[in-house]
């Protein structure tokens, strides 16, 4: 079936599996105001050492996908499958899932100045990470490798930091200090939740290049969620575009960029050269995310969409092929338009 | 911070001046005539007499200038003579404190160690059966009047089943230990006398747990919440994302933050004991400072009245002190600041 995927490139995924394998993932919260369906359908794999960007408004699901592999979502009906290296992770019990969690799949999180405990030392934190997967290392041995570790993550006068606490450290640190605690355990994926979105722009970057050679040099496979396109273009091999629950397009990079099928894909790249400030995006693309709460009948970005017909008020469009990307629109993608095919 | 706390402690001085006036002005305010418990009510109707202690008490000065002889007397560490113990105020209170202060603490610790306990159970628990027995069986402590209790206990353990000591601080027939604390429990331990420590430990267990279990109700209603707001942090999420047991999520991470706000009342619950402690000194005839103040107050001892509210008022500002220290040494970012 991967074959079939364009956008993955053949040497990539030659004889290889997935590490990270989902497939119809759905996340329903029960809420008092009844449920709301925030993952509808999702499915992507990821590929040893490859960098898979999740990109989409806010609200559209990408952080509740990720949070529900690790099994970390609460109230919420789940269904569907997500694997790593085979092993089903929906529905496993905490206490297998804890040696997954933080050993094998990493995560950082948005902000960096909520992430880390105010009062335990950034060393003391880091050992606590380490220590849940590794029960017999010492506690001098943690500790010197927190040093090390903080040292690749290019954070000065790592031993005297190692005795900080958070708030001694300015934001760009702290989001050092939780990719040098997400390495720790040597994990093959590292999922990364709007890393820098947090962040001045300046510092911005810096910490896309660190995650960048980290990825190299650890041979990491990344997921990397973002509102930012503009990030995507050097960080990620593929994008998964989200829209109210569901992916919406996918593909490889450059012909995402080049020859996007979705309008919403569209939309986002158009309000790209403008976007020299963040938090942008939203007020670029006319109208309001759907709620996962109340789903139109058809296609979700329909009452947003500029290229709307009838026909897409009355069912939703699944990924078709669209040239070399797969995207859910009736209007630009399944034509008979895709008559090029990449792997052809 | 430091500076801060040089500035508390400067005005320790005035704080505890401004207690001891207002006290001496309301107990001056009060109608009641002191000499029925000087003379005794037989010798009011013999003036000689009355005119002699007057004399001697000093009650034929006019109020400010009472006023002003007990304030000097104040600043030399002369809190006065007792009316009915005819012996220096200071010195009563001084043989009496240790008592209070050992009984105070160990119910301190009572109310922290299993309020501490059952707010973590609690919050672990959260809306479920054990939570709900939980947050009872705490409750009934701050609802049950300490005398009741006190009494309750007394019954069972000591008549009913004979498994505790009656009241005192130690058996009738037994003599405390040398004097070098005061404490019988640390005394004992000093002199190597181990079977006099488990007896006044054995003591103390009883009119400890009656006081202390008046404030496990406030310590776990205040962890419980800590606890659930510090559940919903960001760093508790990412310490579960980062594969941590939920015993090290909990104990480690969370309960460190939660106790802050714990820290922050250990003050107020040493004062509130102490109040507390008033009772149940009375309860199990524990000869502290608060069945002296029940004495002093039952025979209008204004001396001793006065004398007890000062070192109230002395407690309840070195707790204070200290707590601000506590809450800064267990938070970095006020520790630095
Ligand atoms: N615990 C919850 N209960 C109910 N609804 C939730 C819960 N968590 C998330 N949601 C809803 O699920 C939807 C998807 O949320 P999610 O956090 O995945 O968005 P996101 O794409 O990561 O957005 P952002 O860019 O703002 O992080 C949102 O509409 C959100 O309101
Ligand atoms: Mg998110």
């Amino acid at each position: 079936m991967s074959a079939d995927v364009p956008g993955v490139d053949s040497n990539v995924t030659a004889g290889r599996r997935p590490i990270l394998s989902v497939s119809d993932l759905c996340v329903t919260f029960t809420t008092s105001a009844g449920p709301a369906r925030a993952v509808r359908g999702v499915t992507f794999d990821v590929y040893p050492g490859e960098s898979v960007a999740i990109v989409g408004e806010s609200g559209s699901g990408k952080s509740v996908t990720m949070m529900a592999l690790l099994g970390m979502v609460a109230n919420a009906d789940i269904s569907g499958s997500a694997t790593y290296r085979g092993s089903e992770l929906i529905g496993m019990e905490v206490s297998r899932l804890r040696h997954i969690r933080g050993s094998k799949v990493a995560m950082i999180f948005q902000d960096p100045m909520t992430s880390l405990n105010p009062v335990l030392t950034i060393g003391r934190q880091m050992s606590l990470v380490m220590q849940a997967h590794q029960p017999d290392l010492s506690k001098k041995a943690a500790r010197t490798r927190a040093i090390e570790l903080l040292d690749q993550v290019a954070i000065s006068q790592a031993a005297r930091r190692c005795d900080s606490y958070p708030h001694e450290l300015s934001g760009g640190m702290r989001q050092r200090v939780m990719i040098a605690m997400a390495i720790s355990n040597n994990p093959e994926v590292l999922i990364a939740d709007e890393p820098t979105t947090a962040l001045d722009v300046t510092v911005q970057a810096q910490i896309m290049e660190l995650l960048g050679d980290l990825r190299r040099d650890h041979h990491l496979a990344m997921v990397l969620i973002t509102h930012d396109l503009g990030v995507v273009a050097g960080a990620a091999d593929r994008v998964a575009v989200m829209y109210a629950g569901r992916i919406v397009e996918q593909g490889a990079v450059g012909p995402l960029f080049a020859d996007p099928g979705h309008p919403y894909t569209r939309g986002l790249l158009d309000c790209l050269p403008r976007l020299d400030e963040r938090h942008e995006i939203r007020a670029s693309i006319a109208g309001v995310p759907a709620s996962p709460m109340s789903l139109p009948p058809g296609c979700p970005f329909a009452p947003r969409c500029s290229y709307v017909e009838s026909r897409c008020s009355e069912s939703e469009p699944f990924l078709e092929r669209h040239h070399e990307t797969l995207s859910a629109c009736f209007v630009l993608a399944g034509d008979g338009l895709a008559a090029a095919a990449v792997d052809g | 911070m430091k500076r801060y706390l040089a500035i508390r402690v400067a005005v320790m001085p005035l704080l505890l001046f401004g207690i001891a006036s207002i006290v001496f002005v309301v107990s001056r305010l009060t109608p009641a005539d002191p000499l029925v418990s000087i003379v005794g009510e037989r010798n009011l109707t013999n003036p000689q007499i009355v005119a002699a202690a007057r004399a001697r008490w000093g009650l034929n000065d006019s109020v400010p200038v009472q006023y002003a002889k007990y304030m000097k007397n104040l600043v030399k560490g002369d809190l006065g003579t007792s009316f009915t113990t005819r012996r220096p105020v200071l010195h009563d209170l001084l043989d009496r404190l240790p008592a209070t202060l050992e009984l105070t603490f160990v119910a301190l610790l009572i109310g922290v160690v299993f309020g501490v306990g059952l707010g973590v159970l609690a919050a672990r628990n959260r809306n479920r059966l054990i939570d709900h027995v939980a947050r009872f069986v705490a409750l009934i402590g701050s609802s049950l009047p300490a005398f009741w209790a006190g009494l309750l206990v007394l019954y069972i353990f000591y008549a009913r089943l004979g498994w505790l000591p009656g009241p005192g601080r130690i058996d009738p027939r037994s003599v405390a230990p040398g004097h070098i604390t005061g404490f019988y429990t640390v005394d004992s331990l000093l002199h190597g006398d181990w079977s006099m420590f488990v007896q006044s430990v054995k003591h103390l267990i009883l009119p400890a747990s009656v006081l202390g279990w008046g404030v496990v109700g406030i310590v776990t209603r205040l962890v419980r919440a800590s606890l659930l707001d510090e559940f919903s942090m960001e760093y508790v999420r990412v310490a579960r994302a980062m594969g941590l047991r939920e015993r090290t999520v909990v104990n480690t991470h969370a309960l460190r933050n939660a106790l802050l706000p714990t820290i922050t009342i250990v003050g107020f619950l040493f004062a509130f004991l102490l109040t507390g402690a008033v009772l149940t000194e009375t309860v199990f005839s524990w000869p502290g400072v608060g069945s002296y103040a029940v004495e002093a107050s039952r025979k209008l001892d204004y001396p001793a009245i006065i004398g007890v509210t000062i070192l109230g008022g002395f407690a309840f500002l070195i707790t204070n002190l200290i707590t601000d220290i506590a809450y800064a040494v267990a938070d970095p970012r006020i520790r630095l600041s």
